[in-house]
């Protein structure tokens, strides 16, 4: 599997052009997995006829349809959004172009970012390229298959408690959640405001530093986005020394024997290059998926009030105005966004408010001291990505609750606005698993590196075979 | 534990439900509420509340006019707009003027 440097150094020599690449990818695209909602092969011919420069010329990029492209339809994977074009781009968008990237597609996602699956799309499920009985996991499971099966370099999902990260686990892809505020959230649609964060998912640490690079910095569109300064990320290959690295040990509990042994032979090797590991502890672990469900619902019933039928999407009359907006939300929403705001909405009302939102609120802070705690002694964690590899398709779209799981692992970074990445850790079967590091915030150029080094170290050997590479 | 009204709940979310869909979606949010009724066990009286997430100081725009959308597309994505207006049902009745 060829890096974005290697593409561009063939470009340079004129090995392959930008325009093999191009089509060699949507030759890639594989009907069977569902990916993509909308391909946007003319805007990727168009982008290449502007040659612009930059650190991305000429990469087919993927972009989850929750992310805004002026002029192509998003849909959140949603009937309510029914018709919507956008009338402006995301700024993560903005920069893309800046630096010469093309957009190949928007990718399927569960409906608005709300599930794990990709199982809860009005465009129906995608399948996990490994293995098509299988989820590809989600919300941003159109982005990890889009990259998987060879029909885009790198693409943008977001993670609001594990959207990109559990994803990049299942198809065997590095997954970056950086750090809350790192990249501007200005057109990507809001699910839980304060979790958000678009995120990347590629082949290699490299890839994913290099996007990071174009995408993160301030934005005056967005208040929350911060000034610090952007590393340079793709610069990988001196590690810090006298690294040391905790493995939390509420993070082994309730996995799977196999994924706890691979994620073992990543220490392993880590140990092997002199880093240190040690034992840390985080007994809030066992709250963060209940804290996570109160804030996230409770967001998410807030910001999906907006979907009324009167200024974009679906709308359905009805026989008088309160009418409207509540047959087109009925018909425009599938039933877990519905769950999902009905719970937001209990957790917000006068009578629960103080039981649920204001405790949860109080719980995450709690979450986030321990993680700044821990993260004193030491400069990251290691972690599993999720508790099994992917799942089979249809197994737990009626358990609200199970659904929920593999957040265990994820959810805690989002509560605490820390960066977190995902990357190979191996294969069990056919399929592919992945581990997890968290840093503190604003480190993921550590984060990456240590990814780059297990990539030289114990390299993933898992890549699809068939898929052909430009 | 109380039962979840869920009557109530989907007026207040404006979320329009039919029989069948009001009876799973109310087991559903008895188990959800069940679970996430976990979080009472923590103990939070000394903890400070989170109000934002940002470990710095928000940044704000420079306070400049900037080039508003048009028109037309504002209006561009509504399902039956009529000129330079976006179209609800009446409020209003005659009656009530």
């Amino acid at each position: 599997m060829k890096t974005i440097l290697e593409y561009q150094e063939e470009f340079k020599e004129q090995g392959t052009t930008p325009l093999n690449l191009l089509e060699n990818c949507l030759k890639n695209i594989d009907p069977s997995l569902n990916a993509y909602i909308t391909v946007t092969k003319d805007l990727a011919k168009k982008g290449l006829e502007k040659n612009v420069e930059g650190k991305v010329k000429g990469i087919p990029i993927a972009i989850k349809d929750n992310i805004n492209i002026k002029g192509v339809p998003t849909t959140c994977a949603s009937n309510v959004l029914k018709g919507f074009i956008p009338t402006f781009s995301a700024t993560v968008i903005e920069r893309i172009e800046k630096n010469g990237g093309i957009f190949i597609g928007k990718t399927n996602l569960d409906e608005f970012g709300m599930g794990s699956s990709t199982e809860r799309s009005y465009y129906g499920p995608t399948k996990n390229p490994f293995d098509l009985t299988k989820v590809p996991g989600g919300s941003s499971g159109g982005s990890a298959a889009a990259v998987a099966c060879g029909s885009a370099i790198i693409s943008l999902g977001s993670d609001t408690g594990g959207s990109v990260r559990q994803p990049a686990s299942y198809c065997g892809l590095v997954g970056l959640k950086p750090t809350y505020g790192r990249v501007s959230r200005y057109g990507l649609v809001a699910f839980g405001s304060s979790l958000d964060q678009i995120g990347i998912i590629g082949r290699n640490a490299e890839d994913v530093g290099i996007l990071l690079e174009v995408i993160a910095g301030c934005d005056p569109k967005d208040s929350t986005s911060s000034s610090k300064e952007v590393d340079d990320y793709s610069n990988l290959n001196t590690i810090p020394k006298d690294i040391k690295i905790g493995i939390p040990e509420e993070y082994f509990k309730q996995i799977d024997p196999q994924v706890h042994s691979l994620v073992m032979k990543i220490r392993k090797a880590l140990e092997g290059e002199g880093i240190s590991l040690k034992s840390v502890s985080l007994p809030t672990t066992n709250y963060t998926i209940p804290t996570y469900q109160v804030i996230s619902y409770a967001e998410a019933s807030s910001n999906l009030a907006r979907y009324d039928g009167v200024r974009y999407g679906l709308r359905e009359e009805g026989e008088d105005f309160h009418d409207t907006i509540r047959k087109s939300r009925d018909e425009g929403f599938l039933s877990e966004v519905k769950r999902r705001i009905l719970v937001g909405t209990f957790v917000l009302s006068s009578e629960a408010i103080a039981e649920y939102y204001e405790r949860a609120d109080l719980i995450r802070r709690l979450i986030t001291q321990e993680f700044n705690e821990v993260l004193k002694e030491v400069d990251c964690l290691l972690t599993p990505a999720t508790p099994t590899p992917a799942f089979p398709i249809g197994e737990r779209t009626d358990d609200p609750i199970r659904m929920h799981v593999p957040d265990r692992l994820t959810a805690g970074a989002n509560l605490a606005g820390i960066p977190a990445v995902v990357a190979p850790a191996g294969m069990i079967g056919k399929l592919p698993i992945g581990y997890q590091l968290i840093g503190k915030p604003f480190d993921e150029k550590r984060l990456l590196s240590i990814v780059r080094l297990v990539e030289k170290i114990a390299p993933f050997k898992g890549f699809l075979k068939e898929v052909k590479d430009g | 534990m109380r039962e979840v009204d869920i009557k109530h709940l989907s007026k207040l979310a404006n979320i329009e439900l039919d029989n069948k869909e009001e009876k799973l979606l109310q087991e559903d949010l008895n188990k959800i509420i069940k679970h996430i009724r976990k979080i009472q066990e923590v103990e939070v009286k000394t903890i400070p509340g989170t109000t934002h997430l940002s470990i710095e100081k928000l940044s704000f725009r420079e306070d400049k006019k900037e080039e508003p959308l048009s028109v037309k597309e504002v209006l561009s994505n509504t399902q039956n707009p009529s000129k330079n207006h976006f179209t609800i049902n009446r409020m209003i009745n005659e009656d009530d003027s």
